[in-house]
């Protein structure tokens, strides 16, 4: 744990080129070290009785409860359909947030110059306080984020659609000293402030929090999210033939980087274990697509920010992600403009010379085809990833959600 | 926009009064210059997106596993079917309205829209850098290896510039698009002319363009203006019942109507403050085996329109790898047959580009070719809280000041408050 790179510790001075790897990690090795990371899934419910408009959730903290969440999808008939199932609260999140202005540089500890609420305009916002705690509040983690809304409010309730990227600040208790990232994703609701979606994805190198056994599956709740289904997934390289390439501008400068990947179910869940205490459960199904996505940057100018907690590197870019039924053929595919992206530099324990890389995205589904038309949502995800330029090795692990607008349940399997 | 030699501005950089041109003088008649503005053939068009071209589309067709080249990311590969389009306008006591009627397909239009940053200038030679689509953010793109095709053989190819509006209208997102470019070449009857396009409409929730594309194409040899009717429009079902255009004709009251300069913006930017007179319009065009034919028809007198030109002087005259920019503040005043205002929609273009423009039967006779659009800010009467763009494509001559305007009011109007009839045909 003395080589986990959190906040608080210094950073690898950015040299653009990476380090160069160690001859004895092989892309399985190195694809297994990315791949030590715990996923804590949850579901925070709309509160029954906070406060009565939707802008009075800027400004002020609001605690809500955390339940385990999975939203492992299947491809069923002619569409993938996803089950999402709302375990007992098991935590709670307290948030403060607030609107700034587009052009505001946000930092931990930095009070944000706050901007008035605009239900017409997509504004952005900063977490400036979220804590994580789990259980009875003994583990868990400080962060902050920035994110976005993104309007027009929708159904009969008015829900306003949210996301934001997060970084752990500080963790406490089994997340004491741990590196992570999050992504908030869901609805503020007039009157019952935020409805939705947090993916926690806490790199997990000596496997405290990843459970090797199976954890007892989540206990559905009688409760729903209405009108939205979210979808979970996992995309990773096939293998280390399935390249990654530079993208060229005509100018012969490299533009970003093309990054082909395979797309796989993925089941999560966390509880309390015995004296382990709070461990993630996280199973790997089958292939059921693949990704194809461009990145804007270019390692050797990563931009502004050093990597740190606190000023990430920001990166941009654009997937698409297409669905494949048993037999073959697609079954239908979107496309997702990630318009923010936080990535942090981090060393492997078992390999520091590798230059590692953990990062979280959201964005907009642009538009879909097939079963996916006219879909509405926002996808968003965390990931770790080792990069050496191409030729040379990529491995890239993506936890991935889509929260879509769907008021039919077209793309729900029912459960218990 | 200048076009002429002119005093070099006063050492504050401000033009002085004694230093600014009579752009009323007249070099050659009027009437003449005039009628040289309007050797121009119009052609007012509705595009329709390709069903399916969204599966197929790509920024980089020559390179498939570049994914640079995913359309929506950081462009938009657009692809639509030009249809005949006319929007006649009638002003009332009660209300202004257009009887709008989308013909039958004449071409295509096909556009690599690239997003940009916001400062990225006209360019032609170069790509912008990657600059993702964010449908939320008004954003600038350039427009490449854009092309109108009219059958076989007549196309012209442009280069322009763009942005994106994002609105709410009726609690729903729409994402308004509007552009300006320039003829770059041209097969066919299109060989060699000069000529501007503009164009304004929806980003459709498939990535694509719906909504009216203008483009005017010099013809001092008149083989594309016909003196005669062309056939009628034969009008295909409505394929967008939330957008009404007002197209309209401008033109100066007579020759004796004056323009003048304004208060200086500031820097070397000059005002020159241009009041003229709004006629409804039929364009009519045909596509046809022997080239397109175009054909404007003049309807009733609608009001006053006054604007404000703002540009650069002492700026050479704008060329197609280096057009002078321009930008306005104007107000548009409907009036019944009566004279009473019936309402007022003020607006003014944000981007705008123009460029030197000369006539071989008229030596030493300066003028302008140049379009742009802009949001519409505001309105009165029967116009109030209007939403929608504005869209210039103009031609005018300096000493004498002519003018031949070809502006479109694109109103949001999911409720056909400006539109004639149901909005069906």
């Amino acid at each position: 744990m003395t080589d986990q790179l959190t906040n608080s510790q210094p950073v690898p001075a950015v040299t653009g080129r990476p380090s160069s790897s160690n001859a004895t990690s092989t892309f399985e090795m190195l694809e297994r070290l990315v791949d030590q990371a715990a996923v804590f899934n949850a579901v925070i419910l709309a509160e029954q009785n906070p406060a009565p408009t939707r802008n009075r959730f800027f400004g002020i903290p609001v605690s809500q409860r955390l339940h385990p969440f999975n939203a492992e999808m299947k491809v069923t008939g002619s569409c993938i359909k996803a089950s999402n199932e709302i375990g007992e609260a098991m935590g709670t999140i307290t948030q403060k947030w607030a609107l700034v202005p587009d052009n505001y540089v946000a930092a931990p500890r930095r009070r944000p110059h706050e901007v008035p609420f605009d239900p017409v305009t997509s504004q952005r916002f900063v977490m400036e306080q979220v804590r994580v705690n789990f259980g009875d509040g003994n583990d868990g983690f400080i962060g902050f984020g920035t994110g976005r809304t993104f309007p027009p409010a929708r159904g009969r309730q008015e829900k306003l659609a949210v996301a934001g990227v997060g970084d752990i600040l500080q963790g406490f208790g089994k997340f004491h000293r741990r590196a992570g990232n999050f992504i908030i994703c869901g609805d503020l609701i007039p009157g019952h402030g935020f409805e939705g979606n947090i993916l926690i994805r806490v790199v997990d190198p000596y496997g405290e929090l990843r459970t090797k056994t199976r954890l007892t599956p989540i206990q559905p709740m009688a409760v729903s999210i209405p009108e939205t289904t979210f979808l979970m997934l996992r995309s990773q390289k096939k293998g280390p033939g399935e390249r990654s390439s530079f993208s060229y501008a005509a100018n012969g400068h490299i533009r970003g980087i093309n990054v082909p990947l395979e797309l796989k179910q993925l089941s999560t869940t966390f509880a309390f274990s015995g004296t382990d205490g709070v461990m993630s459960d996280i199973s790997i199904g089958e292939v059921m697509g693949k990704e194809v996505g461009f990145t804007a940057t270019d390692p050797d100018n990563p931009g502004p920010g050093n990597g740190s907690g606190e000023a990430p590197f920001s990166f941009q870019g654009v997937s698409r992600y297409t669905f494949f039924d048993r037999r073959g053929p697609s079954v239908g595919s979107f496309t997702v403009n990630f318009i923010e992206g936080r990535t942090f530099l981090m060393k492997l324990p078992a390999d520091p010379t590798q230059r590692a890389l953990r990062f979280a995205f959201y964005g907009p589904i642009i538009f879909g085809t097939g079963c996916f038309k006219g879909v509405r949502g926002i996808f968003y995800g965390a990931s770790g990833s080792v990069f050496e330029p191409p030729p040379g090795q990529h491995v890239i692990i993506h936890s991935y959600m889509a929260r879509l607008d769907d008021a039919e349940g077209k793309y729900r399997v029912l459960t218990n | 926009m200048n076009t002429q030699s002119v005093s070099p501005p006063s050492p504050s950089g401000q033009p002085s009064a004694s230093s600014l041109p009579d752009v009323n003088a007249q070099i050659y008649p009027f009437d003449m210059v005039l009628a040289m503005l309007d050797e121009t053939a119009n052609f007012s068009m509705f595009a329709i997106p390709v069903s399916g071209y969204d599966e197929k589309a790509s920024l980089t067709p020559a390179n498939p596993s570049d994914w640079f080249g995913l359309s929506g990311g950081y462009g938009i590969d657009l692809l639509s079917e030009l249809h005949r389009f006319e929007a006649i306008v009638d002003a009332r006591s009660d209300g202004v309205r257009a009887s709008q009627a989308v013909g039958q397909s004449t071409g295509k239009f096909h556009c690599l829209c690239l997003f940009s940053p916001a400062d990225f200038k006209w360019n032609t030679r170069q790509t912008p850098p990657p600059m993702i689509f964010d449908p939320w953010r008004s954003q600038r793109f350039v427009m490449q290896e854009c092309e109108a095709t009219f059958g076989e053989k007549t196309s012209c190819k442009c280069y322009g510039i763009g942005r994106t509006f994002p609105l709410m209208v009726n609690g729903r997102h729409v994402l308004m698009a509007a552009a300006v470019a320039n003829v770059m070449s041209g097969t066919g009857k299109f060989e060699g002319r000069e000529g501007t396009l503009i164009c304004t409409g929806t980003i459709t929730p498939q990535l694509g363009f719906m909504g009216n594309v203008n483009l005017r194409v010099r013809d001092n040899e008149d083989n594309i203006v016909s003196e005669n009717d062309l056939p009628p429009i034969e009008a295909i079902q409505n394929p967008d019942r939330d957008n009404t255009f007002l197209e309209l004709r401008l033109l100066k009251k007579n020759k004796h109507v004056k323009t003048v300069f304004g208060p200086p913006p500031g820097g070397s930017l000059v005002s020159l403050v241009t009041p003229s007179e709004m006629r409804s319009v039929r364009y009519s065009y045909i596509g046809g085996g022997r080239g397109p034919r175009t054909h404007m028809e003049i309807g009733q007198v609608l009001g006053p329109m006054s604007a404000t030109v703002f540009f650069d002087l002492g700026a050479p005259p704008g060329t197609a790898e280096t057009p002078v920019p321009f930008t306005t503040q104007e107000l548009y005043t409907f009036t019944a047959p009566g004279g009473d205002t019936v309402g007022t929609i003020s607006c003014g273009v944000v981007e705008g580009i123009s460029f030197g423009l000369k006539f071989p039967q008229a030596p030493g006779q300066p003028g302008v070719r140049f379009a742009g659009f802009g949001p519409i800010q505001g309105g009165t009467g029967v116009f109030a809280g209007a939403q929608g763009m504005l869209t210039v494509n103009s031609l005018i001559g300096i000493s004498p000041h002519a003018l031949s305007l070809m502006h479109c009011l694109h109103l949001i109007d999911p409720n056909h408050r400006y539109r004639q009839g149901t909005g069906g045909y």
